[in-house]
């Protein structure tokens, strides 16, 4: 065990690193659909002229 | 206890600049009408008891637009503590159409007089003292674009709110007044007493919300009409337009005494522009050059030197900070003798010897010395004498050398040159990556993820960022110094010809940032009919997002030739124009073409300031976006692009038998008409539809940038080697003008509030690229190559078809019908 972690323990931490990052990504998206912001459209929508309805 | 401070005014009087500067907030400002359509609130530098509300322009306080209606209600229902009302010094008659309804609200008004940089320019004078008297309310000169007297003006406002009660100065004819004192009297007792003057005059309008917010019964309501009507027959005219014409009559009276006019009836300096970029014959020409120059510029020469070091240097191998030119010297030396090497083994075959041998040995790592003396030696018996053109970049030939058994020997020995042994070398991120992931042992698989998925996918993205920026600087100048908004009005006279107004170029207009804000914006459009055509044909215009696929193709598959990137603006111009004819020319859309008035504002020079903050809020969302969406789908494409099955098991294959692979080819047979039918290109129009980007970052990873350009070679050779120019330029127009991506074909959805009308838009955009782009490869194909074939066919009765509906005569439609104007022409 303590063997295998060492050996691996690169592609442990960056692979942490990587699920760490793409699940914040995925939950700041879920977060942002929730809230009636585009999850695709980056325009920044406090001055986006649709959005006065 | 906080203040609130209400910024009112004119469109485009400068509203947004002075909330920018008042609050150091970052709101987008443009040099055109209708900027700002809701409410925004920020605290005053300095003092952060005081709230300033950024109010959308309105020419009047009567309910005419969404805009004028947000900004009344906010003034009437929220009541803030004080109205700073900018307006406009070189167009007062105007402007105080709106202050003298101010003033009647009840709500104390500090009065902002703004571009008096420009008043004084002119040489005109506006006696502010006077004007204030005349209008009972503090007077304060101003520059918002200049920062001058802003703070001065913030501050009256503080010291007048709460403190200072505004009494409107103007009265109306005895009769008028006769009529508002006994509505006053009949419906708004209840009401205090400074606001009973506004209610009554919007009651003697017949104002329809107000009527139905003070919920007057029908007895009131009958006993006012008859006192209105009475007024009405006297002035032989409507109330409101009798209000009207009584209000600039008091606002002439005021200007004959408070402003003297320098060059009274002369041009101003932007009507002598406008003379020559409006004029009939230059406007579109003008038009033309100046959208040309912008595409070119940001695309061709700054942005390709630019996106070169982006792609080139910090998503590929790196850059020189210092000794740059000794290592592309030295580069270029290294090149001649691998160059040498390779004609001399050319020469040795076609002289029938035996070169598979040396060949061989010298790919591998250690090359057998044995063999390669050997072949010296046959080679020089032979002899064998080679000849090798160096060109330059331009393919120019520079000079011709002879390379002999001596030269091949020597040439096997030149090294290639690190470029970290010249001057600062600064390794790129994939090479940094990579260094790091081999150091710590990562897992191959996590190592491809991350070099050859992400920074591969999202660096192909991120690589453009440069060229967009210069980009959004040229039309963040174009739309703050006025020209956007004579845009529209040239390309009104061009439109209406074709059945579009100019009111659809707005939504175009925006649409060239992004798409979704741009369909949106069609909602202005009373017409129905002509909002629904604007909805279907705003995203033919290239958005921020295409333009990476613009600077690619164009850089990859046409050496970045000038034509490229300003023919995809122009394409998508004449999409929408072709659109507008064959559109208008079916039952769904014929008839009259809706009126389009706008103001068009002054020329003005603007800021670096605004300029670089409209560009970084257009940038930082293309980033944002690229951290976001685009790695999510730069994982998806690397997984199912790298895994499958084979031999009965799921794991890691080859990519031509990649999940990605096989989806690509049930699809890619449908591109093959218009020459681009592998899988590679089919899936990168497919993830194109995720975000536009897209289909730059798949293929990255396709096309692997990330790994050639660790190798030193071009780093888009393997793209350039599957495209002819015609299936590039094929590939380019139909991604330019298919269905846009997801975010936008929602916006459609929204806009058009009906499956069938949503369907009928993505549909006619899809076959209306596919049609294009299958006329582009076919016909071209045909006229440059003589090539002849069903393709060939096909492409000609595409053309047909489309010259038909564009050349048919028109259809009888239903007459027009839309809402109040409430622009003014100037």
């Amino acid at each position: 065990m303590f063997v295998f972690l060492a050996e691996n323990i690169g592609t442990i931490l960056v692979g942490m690193a990587v699920f760490g990052i793409v699940s914040a990504i995925i939950a700041k998206m879920i977060r942002d659909k929730r809230n009636g912001k585009s999850i695709i459209c980056g325009s920044d929508c406090s001055s986006c002229r649709s959005n006065r309805c | 206890m906080p203040i609130t401070i209400a910024l009112a005014g004119n469109p485009n009087s400068g509203k947004t600049t002075l909330f920018n500067a008042l609050t150091g907030s970052n709101q987008f400002v443009g040099n055109w009408p209708g900027v700002t359509v809701e409410k925004k609130e920020g605290r005053l530098k300095g003092n952060r008891d005081v709230i300033v509300a950024d109010l959308p322009g309105i020419y009047s306080l009567s309910p005419y637009s969404l805009e004028e209606v947000i900004a009344r209600n906010y003034l009437i229902d929220e009541h803030p503590d004080v109205i700073l009302n900018i307006i406009d010094g070189t167009n007062l008659e105007r402007n105080l159409f709106l202050t003298t309804q101010l003033t009647e609200l009840g709500i104390p008004v500090v009065l902002a007089i703004n571009m008096m940089d420009v008043v004084k320019k002119n040489g005109d004078k506006i006696n502010t003292s006077q004007l204030a008297k005349e209008l009972g309310c503090q007077v304060i000169e101003i520059s918002a674009l200049k920062g001058t007297g802003i703070m001065e003006a913030a501050k009256a406002a503080v010291d007048t709110a709460g403190n200072v009660k505004t009494i409107p100065r103007h009265g109306f004819s005895g009769t008028v007044e006769h009529t508002l004192a006994h509505i006053e009297e009949a419906a708004l007792h209840d009401l205090s007493e400074e606001r009973r003057r506004w209610y009554s005059i919007k009651l003697f309008e017949r104002d329809e919300k107000i009527i139905a917010k003070l919920k007057l019964g029908q007895e009131q309501v009958q006993h006012i009409e008859d006192s209105i009507k009475s007024c009405e027959t006297e002035f032989d005219n409507d109330s409101e337009s009798i209000v009207t014409s009584e209000r600039y009559a008091y606002i002439e009276s005021i200007i004959k005494g408070c402003v003297k006019i320098k060059n009274k009836g002369s041009l101003s300096a932007s009507d002598k522009i406008d003379r020559i970029v409006t004029n009939r014959w230059l406007a579109f020409p003008i038009f033309a050059l100046v959208m040309f120059i912008v595409y070119f510029v940001s695309v061709t020469t700054v942005g390709t030197f630019v996106t070169d070091w982006a792609n080139d240097g910090v998503f590929g191998e790196g850059w020189h900070l210092t000794g740059g030119s000794a290592y592309e010297e030295a580069a270029g030396n290294f090149e001649i003798e691998r160059l040498k090497v390779e004609v001399y083994l050319t020469a040795a075959r076609e002289a029938g010897l035996n070169a598979e041998a040396v060949a061989e040995t010298l790919e591998s790592e250690e090359p057998d010395e044995a063999v390669v003396d050997a072949f010296i030696a046959d080679a020089s018996a032979a002899p064998v004498a080679a000849q090798l053109d160096v060109t330059d970049e331009e393919g120019n030939l520079e000079e011709t050398l002879s390379v002999s058994a001596t030269d091949f020997k020597t040439a096997l020995t030149a090294e290639e040159p690190d470029p970290a042994d010249f001057g600062v070398w600064v390794p790129g991120v994939p090479v940094i990556v990579g260094r790091f992931l081999e150091a710590i042992n990562c897992a191959e698989w996590l190592q491809g993820l991350i070099l050859d998925g992400i920074i591969a996918g999202v660096g192909a993205v991120l690589g453009f960022v440069p060229q967009m920026l210069i980009l959004f600087i040229f039309l963040a100048f174009l739309e703050s110094c006025g020209y956007m908004a004579r845009i529209a009005f040239i390309m009104d006279r061009i439109f209406r010809r074709f059945g579009l107004s100019g009111k659809s170029f707005i939504p175009i207009l925006i649409g060239t940032g992004c798409g979704v804000p741009g369909i949106m914006a069609s909602r202005t459009i009373e017409s129905e009919r002509d909002r629904r055509m604007t909805v279907i044909t705003t995203t033919f215009i290239p958005c921020g997002a295409k333009l990476p696929i613009i600077a690619l193709i164009s850089g990859a598959l046409f050496n970045g030739a000038w034509w490229v990137a300003p023919s995809s603006y122009f394409v998508g111009m004449a999409a929408i124009v072709c659109s507008g004819i064959i559109l208008k020319k079916t039952k769904l859309f014929a008839g009259d073409v809706s009126p389009f008035v706008m103001e068009l504002p002054a020329y003005h020079m603007p800021t670096a300031g605004n300029i670089l903050r409209s560009m970084w809020e257009r940038g930082w969302s293309f980033i944002k976006k690229a951290g976001t969406i685009i790695l999510l789908a730069t994982i998806l494409v690397w997984f199912t692009s790298g895994f499958g099955w084979a031999d009965g098991s799921f794991g890691m294959v080859d990519m031509s038998d990649s999940i990605l692979a096989r989806l690509g080819s049930l699809i890619a047979p449908l591109f093959a008409p218009l020459g681009w039918g592998n899988w590679r290109a089919a899936v990168a129009a497919v993830t194109g539809l995720v975000a536009k980007e897209n289909v730059v970052g798949t293929f990255g990873i396709l096309y692997g940038f990330a790994e050639v350009s660790e190798d030193g070679i071009e780093v888009w050779s393997e793209l350039s080697a599957a495209f002819t120019g015609l299936a590039a330029f094929s590939f380019l127009v139909f991604n330019l003008l298919c269905a846009p991506c997801f975010a936008a074909i929602g916006a459609i959805k929204r806009e058009m509030n009906n499956a069938g009308w949503f369907f009928i838009a993505i549909a006619y955009q899809c076959v209306i690229a596919y049609v294009v782009s299958l006329c582009i490869y076919q016909l071209g194909l045909f006229f440059s190559a003589g090539n002849f074939g069903i393709g060939t066919v096909a492409g000609f009765l595409s053309l047909a078809g489309f010259l038909f509906l564009l050349l048919r005569p028109e259809l009888k439609g239903q007459p027009l019908k839309t809402g109040g104007a409430f622009g003014i022409n100037a």
